[in-house]
């Protein structure tokens, strides 16, 4: 197998841009990625989106955006894995380039959720569990997070106040952060008194409704020196059914894809420097940091709110605001957090810049877990 | 759940299948039917 290097990257900001379609949006980032890498041919476009076919009514993706990118004719695809598309096609864009299958895979995330009324992207979000058992009982992807965040604070005794400080640390990483969709302080306050969305989950513990496309460039280390490596992408499942699963606090497909990624990166959880996790809502970000193996389990709600996660501390954690706070435009998502890792091991996040970062890590997930993807990304 | 108040639900409590109206089709008012869980009673 040979070595992936990440060539260039491409981001749009993340916010609600309604004079703009999805073409735009994809187009912007991947000839932004295209750009940066000063590198212009491509042998296969990977496009990931999660939920373009229910709220644009848009299939065929993979020729619209290689059409969108100045590129018809190119071998292209769509990706699509729920909210984990992004780290999904990441991961099938690196093993298209280890394999020695392409040399240069441009892969692309984009979502454009504003399009439509609240209903119907809830709906779609709750898309990925399985249609004829759970969605059409009419539970939403908040509600089945309120059910793992009672269970929590049951089980372990951490308080809701001790969860919901991921929404407060989240924010603290988007300030000045200029392509974050909400940039701006978040006191517990807020977060505590904030209307309910999926009793006990608050509105300010959720990922908004965001719109935004990321990308990377990947090709051989062999033939492109561009000090960033790809140590490891892996992809694991999970029963879809919280209530198929054996313990529901903990999430199968993150300790699977997170000890395959350590095993082939060669490093331990104490050895990333910056970490990227699914923050969808605050409970599912306390139960990544935990399945990743940075906290104990039962104990990753007090050491957030003990403020482990921020800029200077143990585990630095979601330095660009998080899916909270950057913002969750599902199917790029994935790649925006690949893209941020890239920022920081180059040493270009300025004020957000943690010293020294050499490997960073970037967890992309699905719904409660039915799919997630880690990239371990090193600075070389 | 149903045929208890959403109040004196509680965890472990022993629950059993019942045959239920799930919802109904807003344009055409057909009726879809499933599952729903209601309290054992002793």
């Amino acid at each position: 197998m040979r070595k992936v290097a990440i060539a260039g990257i491409g981001f749009t900001k993340v916010g609600e841009p309604w004079e703009r379609n999805i073409k735009e949006l994809f187009a912007e980032a991947a000839l932004a990625a295209m750009k940066d890498a000063a590198h212009t041919e491509v042998d296969q476009l990977y496009v990931a989106n999660m939920m373009g076919a229910h709220l644009q009514g848009q299939l065929g993706m993979g020729a619209l955006m290689a059409e969108a990118i100045g590129k018809p004719g190119l071998s292209a695809v769509r990706i699509e894995a729920g909210q984990a598309s992004g780290g999904v096609a990441f991961n099938e864009g690196v093993k298209a380039v280890a394999s020695g299958l392409n040399d240069w895979v441009l892969v692309g995330g984009v979502e454009k959720m504003s399009d439509l009324l609240p209903e119907a992207v809830t709906t779609a979000l709750v898309g990925t569990e399985e249609q004829e058992y759970t969605s059409y009982t009419g539970v939403t992807k908040t509600g089945l997070s309120a059910i793992l965040h009672r269970l929590y604070t049951r089980e372990y005794g951490a308080t809701p106040e001790e969860i919901g400080w991921f929404a407060v640390r989240s924010h603290d990483n988007a300030v000045g952060v200029a392509h974050a969709q909400y940039s701006f302080k978040l006191s517990i306050e807020r977060v505590m008194t904030s209307p309910m969305e999926a009793d006990p989950i608050r509105m300010m513990e959720c990922a908004a409704v965001a719109d935004g496309a990321a990308a990377v460039l990947l090709g051989p280390a062999e033939k492109i020196v561009t000090g960033i490596e790809v140590a490891a992408s892996t992809v694991a499942t999970d029963y879809t059914s919280l209530a198929s699963r054996k313990h529901p606090l903990t999430l199968e497909a993150v300790k699977k894809s997170a000890n395959n990624a350590y095993e082939v990166a060669k490093v331990k959880p104490k050895d990333v420097d910056v970490l990227e996790v699914t923050d969808d809502t605050t409970i599912d970000g306390v139960l990544s940091l935990e399945d990743l193996g940075f906290v104990e389990k039962g104990k990753g709600a007090k050491f957030v709110a003990q403020g482990h996660t921020a800029r200077t501390e143990e585990i630095p954690t979601n330095n660009f605001g998080g899916l909270k706070a950057r913002g969750n435009p599902v199917g790029a998502t994935g790649l925006y957090q690949i893209v941020e890792t890239v920022i920081q091991l180059r040493g270009k996040a300025g004020a957000n810049q943690i010293t020294d970062a050499k490997v960073g890590m970037a967890q992309s997930m699905a719904s409660v877990g039915s799919t997630c993807s880690i990239a371990i990304l090193r600075g070389v | 759940v149903v045929d208890i108040e959403p109040e004196s639900v509680k965890s472990g409590m022993k629950v059993e299948y019942t045959f239920r109206k799930v919802t109904e089709d807003g344009q055409a008012g057909l009726i879809q039917y499933g599952y729903k869980f209601r309290p054992i009673v002793d």
